[in-house]
């Protein structure tokens, strides 16, 4: 299961990054917006987790951009702080879920879970019609 | 582009004393402009308007001069009129003494005491009664001086006069004669039976006064009669005595005329009049002061009228200016609440600003902390076979101690931002403080990098009145701020200068310098350029708050690519004492 995190925050990334990577996910690290996007265009994912305040793009421009390039990609938003405005902004440009930070490490996988097996009745739909 | 913003205190943090110092001066204006409304309305109307009563007031004066000095002087020409009327009257009661039966050549003691009797019922002036011959001697008389009966009276100025004379009649001057009393003569020259007689009475010269004072009118007229030669006969016993030398002769060449002449108890205006029967001048003189009473009552009356007229005129302008002015200076005074209300609200917007800012400075810390956590009982889990040295785990903890004093520096920062402690001002020369925050920093964060700090302190800086330690922190985050706008080698350049009023601070950078979006945003809690874990976002709103409330103010000026300059002007103020209070120099 591929899974691309995004956050400026270094220490988070790569910590998330290991206890990610121990159980079992393949975990792509990036620290902006625009380096996602460069990562997704590589390779695709099936999650990506995203940061909402970083310098340059914005979570909520990032989001946008994803959607665009990669319609099927499940995001989940991984914020500081979320107010319910905030929250109705992201699910409405196409944010699977939400989590705001500190988060339990089941409660992500949980979340990761769920948007994966969403991805995949998506995939199953498309390719059964 | 440069963009330029000048953060007014109005705007920022800690504005309440500078609005309701505002909201003072609004005050004062709409006061001074009531002032200066109701002064210039008031002008218009009072300067026409004294300007004509002005005009009157001279056209009415002089009018009013000329109509007193024609009254008094158609006073005096009445008067004479009078007077020659009484002399003439006087002058036929005795004629018609020679036309009586009882009329003889050689009257009886008892005739002459008829006659005097037939005078006296026609007029009390009548003295007494003499009968003369043609040689001049008195051989009748009735009256209070019986000595005069036989008395020759040929030698008599006014006897030869009249016998010479071709007038039948002759009224003296006032004169002593033989009974050694001032008194006038009227003298009738007839011929009976072919025989020269005259018919001669005296007047007593005090009931001729009586007479002229019971024909005069008005207050203070003072009636005198001179002789040709300036003789009195008659005058005021207060003024003169009879037979006195008058200080006036009028002018012969006139019939009559008035003027003005100085006396001790004041102007007083004179009229005369010359009769033509005796050659004497009636003089009438009356204060001036008196002559124009009514028209300084008059004006008087003018002047409180006028006087009246303004002060309503004044009250009425004063009222309408107020209203109309106290209107405006509420309509001030709204928009300067609801102006007020706007900062408290735009207040309010920044601390649900600075509450999410906390939350996410907050929140990152911790997630780092929870899942560096979570990392570490992964290392210890011997379900995952991974390597769980000490020093790995070391690293891990390490992580998790900046966290938490990241968490715990951003508490702090907002203590400091949220203290609303009065400062503890002192007078400071800001040349000093500057010298030891870059010495410090020169110690510590700009040791190892390739920052250049270039210094150029104007010695002429004057102390101000501020708090030391708060007034150190803006330029620490100044300096801090421009260090962190460079990247690799770069110089900060600090300046301070003198302007009137203030004293200034300039500190430039050549780093990465922002945009105009960038400058609108500096100043707002947790807005930040600086790369995450570096900046809180906090540094420049808690200058700007510090300078707000010293009544300063911080103005940026930047460059995309070029770099940054900000300018702190800070008031010169002495403080009051070693206490907290400041004035202004």
């Amino acid at each position: 299961m591929k899974i691309l995190l995004v956050d400026d925050e270094d220490s988070f990334r790569e910590s998330l990054k290991k206890q990610l990577a121990i159980r079992g996910y393949d975990v792509t690290a990036v620290s902006t917006g625009e380096q996602a996007l460069e990562s997704l265009e590589r390779q695709a994912v099936d999650v990506v987790l995203l940061d909402m305040r970083m310098p340059g793009m914005d979570g909520v421009m990032t989001l946008g951009a994803i959607k665009r390039q990669s319609p099927t990609t499940e995001v989940i938003i991984v914020t500081g702080h979320a107010t319910v405005k905030t929250a109705m902004d992201v699910m409405e440009k196409g944010a699977f879920d939400y989590i705001t930070k500190p988060m339990r490490l089941e409660e992500l996988i949980y979340k990761i879970q769920d948007a994966v097996r969403k991805k995949e009745l998506k995939e199953q739909g498309n390719n059964g019609r | 582009m440069t963009v330029k913003q000048q953060i007014s205190k109005e705007y920022g943090p800690g504005s309440a004393t500078g609005s309701s110092d505002s909201l003072m001066n609004t005050r004062a204006y709409f006061r001074q402009l009531r002032w200066r409304l109701g002064l210039g309305i008031f002008l218009c109307f009072i300067i026409p308007h004294a300007i004509l009563s002005a005009y009157f007031h001279f056209q009415f004066t002089a009018t009013l001069k000329t109509t007193g000095k024609l009254n008094l002087e158609a006073l005096a020409k009445s008067q004479r009129n009078t007077v020659a009327l009484f002399l003439r009257e006087r002058e036929m009661n005795i004629r018609n003494l020679v036309f009586t039966r009882e009329f003889s050549l050689d009257p009886s003691e008892a005739t002459m005491l008829f006659f005097l009797q037939r005078l006296k019922q026609i007029s009390d002036a009548f003295v007494d009664v003499g009968f003369l011959g043609a040689q001049g001697i008195q051989t009748g008389y009735a009256g209070p001086f019986p000595q005069l009966r036989g008395k020759d009276y040929r030698h008599e100025a006014w006897f030869t006069t009249l016998v010479e004379q071709d007038r039948d009649y002759i009224i003296t001057d006032i004169y002593m004669g033989f009974r050694n009393q001032p008194h006038f003569t009227i003298a009738v020259k007839q011929v009976v039976t072919n025989q020269l007689c005259i018919m001669r009475a005296t007047i007593d010269p005090d009931k001729f006064y009586m007479f002229l004072r019971s024909i005069s009118r008005g207050r203070e007229v003072e009636t005198t009669l001179i002789n040709s030669s300036g003789t009195y006969q008659i005058v005021d016993p207060h003024k003169g005595t009879l037979l006195g030398a008058s200080s006036f002769l009028p002018p012969t060449g006139q019939e009559s005329g008035v003027l003005e002449m100085g006396s001790p108890g004041g102007t007083v205006l004179t009229a005369y009049a010359w009769l033509a029967e005796t050659g004497w001048t009636l003089i009438i003189s009356q204060p001036l002061s008196i002559v124009h009473a009514q028209m300084y009552r008059t004006r008087t009356i003018m002047i409180i009228n006028q006087f009246i007229i303004i002060v309503v005129l004044a009250m009425v302008i004063w009222l309408m200016v107020s209203r109309l002015v106290s209107k405006a200076r509420e309509a001030a005074e709204q928009t300067h609440m609801l102006q007020k209300q706007l900062i408290h609200a735009s207040k309010l917007a920044s601390v649900g600003e600075l509450a999410t800012g906390i939350a996410h400075e907050i929140n990152n810390p911790l997630a780092i902390i929870t899942s560096t956590t979570g990392v570490i009982r992964d290392m210890l889990n011997p379900e995952f076979h991974l390597d769980s040295s000490p020093e790995d785990i070391g690293k891990e903890l390490d992580t998790i101690e900046t966290a938490a004093f990241r968490a715990s520096g951003i508490t702090h920062q907002l203590l400091d931002f949220g203290r609303n402690n009065e400062p503890r001002k002192t007078m400071c020369n800001l040349n000093d403080l500057l010298a030891s925050v870059i010495n410090g920093m020169k110690k510590h964060q700009l040791n190892l990098s390739d920052i250049e700090v270039i210094t150029s302190y104007d010695e002429s800086l004057p102390a101000t009145c501020v708090d030391g330690d708060q007034i150190t922190q803006v330029f620490l985050n100044l300096i801090n701020n421009a260090g962190d706008a460079i990247t690799g080698k770069g110089t900060i350049t600090v300046t301070t200068g003198v302007e009137p009023g203030y004293v200034k601070v300039m500190v430039q950078d050549t780093g990465s310098g922002m945009t105009s979006d960038q400058i609108k945003r500096i100043f707002d809690p947790f807005y930040t350029t600086k790369e995450a874990g570096k900046g809180t976002g906090l540094g420049l709103s808690i200058s700007l708050s510090i300078v707000d409330a010293m009544d300063g103010s911080i103005e940026v000026q930047s460059l995309p690519g070029k770099g940054s300059l900000f300018t702190v002007s800070l008031p010169i103020t002495q403080c009051r004492d070693a206490g907290s209070q400041e004035i202004r120099s």
